[in-house]
């Protein structure tokens, strides 16, 4: 969806030459599919297969493309925070950083991520109102069996999210043991289709290659008709093309070829193109998120899907690559939160995120909260008439003693975005309430709101079912 | 300037298009394989890892040089006595089982052949007795294992505990590294190192081996 400010990366020549780049590359190379199943029911639904190598014909793109949902609605498990696209508002939605394996506690140390954090985040996540939805982190192999991380954390975060979870699965067999525990939660797989409380992540491994794994995501979830966020993560310079645009493209591609298998096997299954877009920093060799060009070719996807496409757009709003919450930290957030803000995007995610979204951290995940509110505004714009002119008010010109007690301001003086931690104080009433920092009053929120234990959110007869299903899941996957 | 200046040179800028015919040039002019080994194509190498060491350079600088020096020993191999004079010693890499990211993996292979070393890649998702079999048929001084997730980390842990069963713990170093991986889980898994990226993995590597 598009706000008032508006950032085109690609003019229109640019934006029709890779929307036929992409479709180049789907039906002439191909995909490779490592999943029998799903090729022989591409091939059935008009794909050309040799193999694992499938090719998707323009003529078989512009079908399935058809079938893509123009509207749908991703579920909360409260009921409290459903998430219709497109925004009726033209606002994106914000979801947290997915699959972290460290957690920086407000005691600054990092460690692996356990089942209690997990909850104690899934909570935090409920109290943020500029955050959306939210995302399984990696719970450590030391706290639940390592063959069912993915199963065990998706429960705890059934158990205490009010609102829509996005599930990142890590391995073949799980997959549907995961979907099972999500229908638990609803009443069956019926109920989950029609209320979708949870949604996945496919990722191709570039270029344009699927794995069982992620082939048995689309798969299965294309079946049960839970929504997908096809999800490409490439690093340019290492297994993309070292140029952003080069990198760009095979993003786009990969989420393009998910997008029509999903919608081949199961027509009108809800999708979100995500492309969460890296690269190689040639003198380190580490991937990272907050390279400039990267951030402009984020732009170049959220463009092609949104407005090439009309299908809605996912990519990273906030994150860093600095370990810690430091100046380097607050420096790239802003500026890549300030750039998509004003994209066509409709999903932003990575609140929490640090350390290339390696780390998540309860204080960062309140600022963010912060820093999203900040961006929704943005994304608002300015709109110009007589009233917001307040034309008529300059005109009479009774302004001598100046606009406080107008009627105008009294009608748009809330209006103006307020951070609720920023400091907007001066310098004396500052320094007599303790010279606060920004971290400071982070903490002082989370100890707020963790003041309450956690608390699970479902009702006895859901946690019963999620528990049954997960014991299902636990003989069924672990060795 | 003289030819092997000319071949360091050469290995420097990685223009491995011309360094074969500069090569044979040095051999049709009498010189040894191993004066232009010694005198002309490692000093070029190893410059090239010096700035790597100080951020002068990129990668990709390390490898092409490494490319343009593997060119050029191409031409000197026939010349030598001694055949395995041109690696220093041989590691074994490999993504654990269960897990399919590799470019981390692939560019240790890449910066430790640039360093010297002989290096066979098992590719990802690579199963322990896979490991073991390598380790039995290349015999190298380095085992490196890869791990990018949280749920294949362990798969670490257990290939050690079969180097220990099958008695072959003693004859191999190990080395890990990957996203969820640090100092403490190597110590705690009984690894013999921890390389937090590409360029240390090489340097661990070298250090071992030397």
């Amino acid at each position: 969806m598009r706000g008032r400010i508006k950032f085109d990366v690609m003019n229109a020549q640019e934006l029709e030459l890779m929307k036929n780049r992409v479709e180049d590359l789907l039906s002439i190379r191909g995909i490779e599919v490592d999943h029998p199943e799903l090729v022989a029911e591409l091939e059935a639904g008009g794909a050309e297969v040799n193999g694992h190598n499938v090719k998707f014909s323009k003529a078989l793109i512009k079908k399935a493309l058809a079938s893509v949902p123009a509207e749908f609605t991703l579920k909360s498990p409260s009921g409290e925070r459903d998430l219709k696209f497109p925004n009726p508002t033209g606002d994106f939605y914000v979801r947290t950083n997915t699959g972290a394996m460290n957690y920086l506690d407000v005691k600054n140390d990092s460690h692996y991520i356990t089942l209690d954090e997990v909850a104690e985040w899934t909570q935090l996540i409920n109290s943020m109102e500029n955050i959306d939805y939210c995302t399984l982190p990696s719970t450590s192999g030391e706290e639940v069996p390592v063959d069912a991380i993915d199963v065990y954390t998706l429960a705890q975060v059934l158990k205490h999210s009010k609102k829509h979870i996005w599930i990142q699965p890590y391995e073949t067999d799980n997959v549907q043991q995961l979907i099972n525990i999500a229908a638990a939660a609803v009443g069956g797989h019926d109920a989950l289709r029609k209320n979708p409380i949870v949604s996945f992540i496919s990722c191709g491994v570039p270029v344009l290659t699927w794995k069982r794994m992620d082939a048995e995501v689309l798969y299965r979830c294309a079946k049960a008709g839970v929504p997908v966020q096809p999800c490409s993560l490439p690093t340019a310079g290492a297994n993309t093309p070292v140029t952003a645009q080069g990198t760009a493209l095979v993003a786009c591609a990969e989420v393009m070829a998910m997008i029509i298998m999903i919608q081949l096997i199961g027509p009108g299954t809800p999708v979100i193109a995500t492309t969460l877009l890296f690269s190689m920093d040639m003198m380190t060799t580490y991937t990272l998120q907050s390279n400039t060009e990267i951030t402009m070719a984020r732009l170049i996807c959220m463009q092609l899907f949104e407005q090439g496409y009309n299908i809605r757009a996912h990519s990273y709003g906030t994150g860093t690559d600095s370990l810690i919450i430091d100046e380097q930290n607050f420096i790239e957030r802003t500026s890549l939160i300030h750039m998509m803000a004003m994209s066509d995007a409709s999903v932003l995610g990575g609140a929490g995120q640090l350390e290339t979204a390696k780390t998540i951290s309860p204080l960062q995940l309140i600022i963010d909260n912060e820093i999203f509110g900040t961006a929704h505004r943005l994304r608002q714009g300015l709109a110009v008439d007589d009233e917001t002119l307040a034309f008529k008010e300059l005109m009479d010109g009774d302004d001598k003693a100046g606009f406080i007690l107008s009627e105008h301001t009294m009608r748009h003086f809330t209006e103006p975005h307020r951070p609720r931690l920023f400091n907007r104080d001066g310098m004396a009433k500052w320094e007599q309430q303790g010279k606060k920092t920004l971290l400071d009053l982070a903490m002082e929120r989370y100890e707020e709101l963790l003041k309450a234990p956690v608390k699970v959110q479902l009702k006895d007869e859901q946690i019963k079912a999620i528990d049954e299903a997960l014991t299902v899941a636990h003989k069924a996957l672990v060795k | 300037m003289s030819i092997l200046q000319e071949l360091t040179d050469l290995v420097i800028a990685g223009n491995y298009m011309n360094i074969k015919a500069k090569t044979q040039e040095a051999v049709d002019q009498g010189l040894s394989a191993k004066e232009i080994l010694d005198g002309g194509l490692m000093p070029g190498i190893n410059l090239i890892g010096e700035r790597f060491a100080r951020n002068e350079v990129f990668v990709p600088n390390v490898l092409m040089a490494a490319k343009a020096m593997n060119e050029g020993v191409e031409i000197i191999k026939p010349l030598m006595l001694d055949g395995s004079v041109t690696t220093i010693g041989k590691v074994v890499v490999g993504t654990v089982k269960g897990d399919l990211h590799d470019i981390g993996k692939n560019l240790v292979a890449l910066m430790m052949r640039s360093a010297g070393l002989e290096v066979i890649d098992l590719g990802s998702d690579v199963s322990t007795e896979k490991f073991i079999a390598a380790i039995k048929e290349h015999k190298p001084a380095i085992i490196g294992m890869a791990a990018l997730l949280t749920t294949t980390m362990y798969e670490q842990k257990n290939v050690i505990e079969a180097l220990q069963k099958e008695g072959i713990r003693d004859q191999v170093k190990v080395m890990v590294g990957g996203a969820p991986i640090n100092q403490a889980w190597a110590d705690k898994i009984g690894a013999d190192c921890f390389a937090a990226d590409a360029a240390e993995a090489a340097r661990l590597a070298k250090a071992i081996v030397a």
